[in-house]
């Protein structure tokens, strides 16, 4: 029995050996099958089962001021999809949405009758909205995570950093003119799911780092904000069409404020006017008016034509040339250079023209950067209109003196004076600092960059000197005074052309005022444009008040000591001086 | 003739060699079964630790990606609060609140001093 017994084991024991051969053989043969034969289709298989490719649409960069503060950026929003045949019951879906995303019932029925596979019910709902409808559990529905621009200044800077549409592109303004840095690049991830979808690695990849490049502006909110506040007061008060104003560092052109009224709020652009949008002080050429006097002084002393102390007779306010009589608002008989500056006299200009000569005005126009564009980065410059001095006839000569028969842009008037406030240097104006990455690193810097020299320092320093009269007692911008700062600048009124006549409006006029604080060492340029004021048409009237208010607020903003501190400062440093030397006199 | 006891003798060498036989193939059985014993259990304990690794691989990428939800859950909150802060810091508002809830002015010129530039 034992011996039947032991026999059987063997044979068992033999078996399952056996039976372990050739399951190992089995197994060798299908691992060799799946490893060796079939691994390049399998693992294809595997890695559509547990892979998945993400596509990451970049989160638009951030737009910031000058002090960092956020001027534009992204906020995460939910959009509302439907699969209209998993929807049961499209016409009572159709009224609960309806009621939480105030539309129509019908228009809703309608995309959720569509025979396709996916319909959009509302894209970037309200974080209200998607709650409410997350909790009425609908089936069909879904949401996709997208980004929305906001502003949240609201109408601050609106015309210069303009907007972004539905689909995050720009539109307008910095938006449009930085959209591919913005945007960014858009990336396909592969990540790990599991049995059920759900994603297990993302390859540690967070938002942050897969969004646009951020942009740095020149602009600072604060001073944003003044110019912005004093030109609407301007506008109510002159009951003016509307106004620009440019503030600019005149060392380096940076533009620190761009401010043009009516303003616009760029979160619901759709609901002003697309002409409000523009961005007039880059867009839009005008005739600058007196305020050009400034450049024919500067051409005519930089060439050594005239002294500020020549006189010229100024025809007692009516002088004829080539057929056409030119005005003074008020009559002058014999004025020096720099008085013709200080009461405006078209006529004292006229005859500075005439002694400079067109040929020399022209060149010093083109040098000072008029009729081409500032190369400020944005979607779109004009460069103005300077008439070619072969075309000038004698009269148009003498115009353009005083800033008729020429057309300039905002920015163009305002650099100009920036060469007049730095010591005679065109800058390059620019709105962006700098762009940054994710991780805050610069990709890109701009620096101030001089263009070229215009006139020598010595003559900048004559002409300044004849515009702090211009603001002084007696002269036209007088009302530009700053208490306890030094101003230079000049005013300009010019009359507009009416289109359908062709000729010069006599009641259509744009007031302005352009300078700079503290006359001696300048620290703002400040531009002022009223278009077509209805009360106070003249620019000593109400664009030099405005100008005054908003110095003294930039100035004080930016912890500038008023010069009469200083002369205060100084005055009690040389008494202390002088008693501390009588002292050490007196033993 | 082979007497009784020859006989007796020659049945006790052969049993004897019989059962030497049985023993020697036990123990050669027993040596089999143990190393079939000793592969079975070493593939099921790879097996196990093959299956562990996948496992502990698995709940990695699980805690990996709730603490990238995490984190993206609070660099949201974050983005959400500068948002916040930049709306309420806007100089309207804070002109708005200085003007008409404190009652404050812009100073003049006059009443500025300053310190230090």
């Amino acid at each position: 029995m034992k011996l039947k017994s032991r026999t059987e084991l063997k044979k068992n024991i033999r078996f399952i050996g056996l039976f372990f051969i050739v399951a190992f053989f089995i197994m060798a043969s299908r691992a060799y099958f799946l490893q060796m034969l079939t691994s390049s289709q399998l693992s294809k298989r595997i890695q559509n089962q547990y892979k998945s490719r993400i596509s990451f649409t970049p989160r638009r960069g951030t737009i910031y001021d000058r002090n960092a503060m956020e001027l534009a950026v992204s906020v995460d929003v939910q959009s509302l999809f439907a699969r209209p045949h998993l929807v049961k019951d499209a016409k009572s879906v159709a009224k609960k949405l309806s009621s939480v995303l105030e539309t129509s019932q019908t228009e809703i029925l309608k995309k959720l009758t569509r025979k396709k596979s996916f319909v959009w019910i509302k894209r970037k709902l309200t974080p209200l909205q998607a709650e409410k409808i997350t909790l009425l559990k609908i089936d069909g529905l879904g949401f996709v995570k997208e980004t929305q621009r906001f502003y949240p200044n609201k109408e601050l800077a609106g015309q210069v950093i303009g907007f972004a549409g539905i689909d995050n592109q720009g539109l307008e303004g910095l938006e449009l003119e930085y959209d591919s840095i913005l945007k960014g690049k858009q990336r396909e991830l592969h990540v790990d799911r599991d049995a059920l979808g759900r994603y297990l690695f993302i390859e540690g990849i967070t938002s942050d780092q897969i969004q646009g490049h951020d942009i740095v502006l020149t602009i600072d909110k604060n001073i944003q904000y003044i110019a912005e506040r004093e030109l609407q007061a301007a506008v109510s008060i002159s009951q003016a069409k509307s106004a620009i104003a440019v503030v600019m560092e005149p060392w380096t052109g940076e533009v620190l404020a761009l401010a043009i009224v009516p303003l616009f709020n760029p979160n619901q652009f759709s609901e002003s006017k697309p002409e409000i949008w523009r961005n007039r002080a880059v867009t839009d050429a005008f005739e600058p008016g007196s305020t050009f006097k400034t450049f024919l002084v500067a051409s005519a002393l930089e060439e050594g034509i005239t002294e500020p102390k020549d006189i010229f007779f100024c025809e007692n306010g009516s002088y004829r040339v080539a057929n056409k009589t030119i005005h003074d608002l008020h009559p002058h008989g014999w004025l020096t250079v720099a008085r013709i500056l200080k009461y405006s006299s078209n006529i004292g200009i006229s005859k500075i023209s005439r002694h400079l000569g067109k040929e020399l005005f022209y060149q010093y126009i083109r040098k000072f950067g008029f009729g081409e564009e500032t190369g400020i980065q944005f979607p779109i410059e004009a460069s103005g209109f300077v008439p070619l001095p072969y075309r000038l006839s004698e009269h148009t000569q003498s115009a353009i003196g005083f800033g008729q028969g020429i057309s300039v842009t905002p920015l163009q008037l305002a650099c100009a004076y920036s060469a007049i406030a730095n010591g005679g240097l065109l800058m390059r104006p620019y709105f962006v600092k700098k762009i940054i990455d994710s991780k805050g690193m610069t990709v890109q810097e701009n620096v101030p960059f001089i263009l070229h020299r215009v006139v020598s320092e010595k003559t900048t320093l004559t002409v300044k000197k004849i515009l702090k009269s211009v603001v002084s007692k007696g002269g036209t911008g007088e009302k530009a005074a700053v208490a306890g700062f030094t101003v230079a600048g000049k005013t300009g009124t010019s009359q507009k052309i009416e289109n359908s006549k062709e000729r010069y409006s006599s009641k259509k006029t744009v007031a302005s005022f352009v300078g700079f604080a503290p006359a001696d060492s300048p620290r703002i340029t400040i531009l002022v444009i009223i278009d077509e004021p209805q009360r106070m048409t003249y620019g000593g009237e109400i664009a030099a008040p405005t100008f005054s208010r908003m110095s003294r607020l930039i100035l004080n903003y930016l912890h500038v000591a008023p010069d009469s501190t200083l002369q205060k400062i100084y005055k009690e440093w040389q008494e202390t001086k002088i008693i501390s030397s009588r002292v050490e006199e007196l033993g | 003739m082979i007497s009784a006891n020859t006989a007796a003798e020659r049945f006790i060498h052969t049993n004897f060699l019989a059962r030497q036989n049985v023993r020697r193939s036990t123990s050669n059985s027993r040596k089999v079964s143990f190393f079939v014993i000793c592969m079975a259990v070493l593939t099921i304990v790879c097996f196990l630790i093959f299956l562990w690794v996948r496992i502990y691989i698995l709940e990695i990428g699980y805690q990996i990606s709730s603490s990238l939800e995490n984190h993206e859950r609070l660099l949201q909150e974050n983005r959400n609060l500068r948002i916040e802060r930049a709306s309420l810091s806007a100089p309207s508002r804070i002109e708005d609140i200085a003007r008409n809830k404190l009652g404050m002015v812009i100073p003049d010129n006059s009443q500025v001093v300053i310190l230090k530039w």
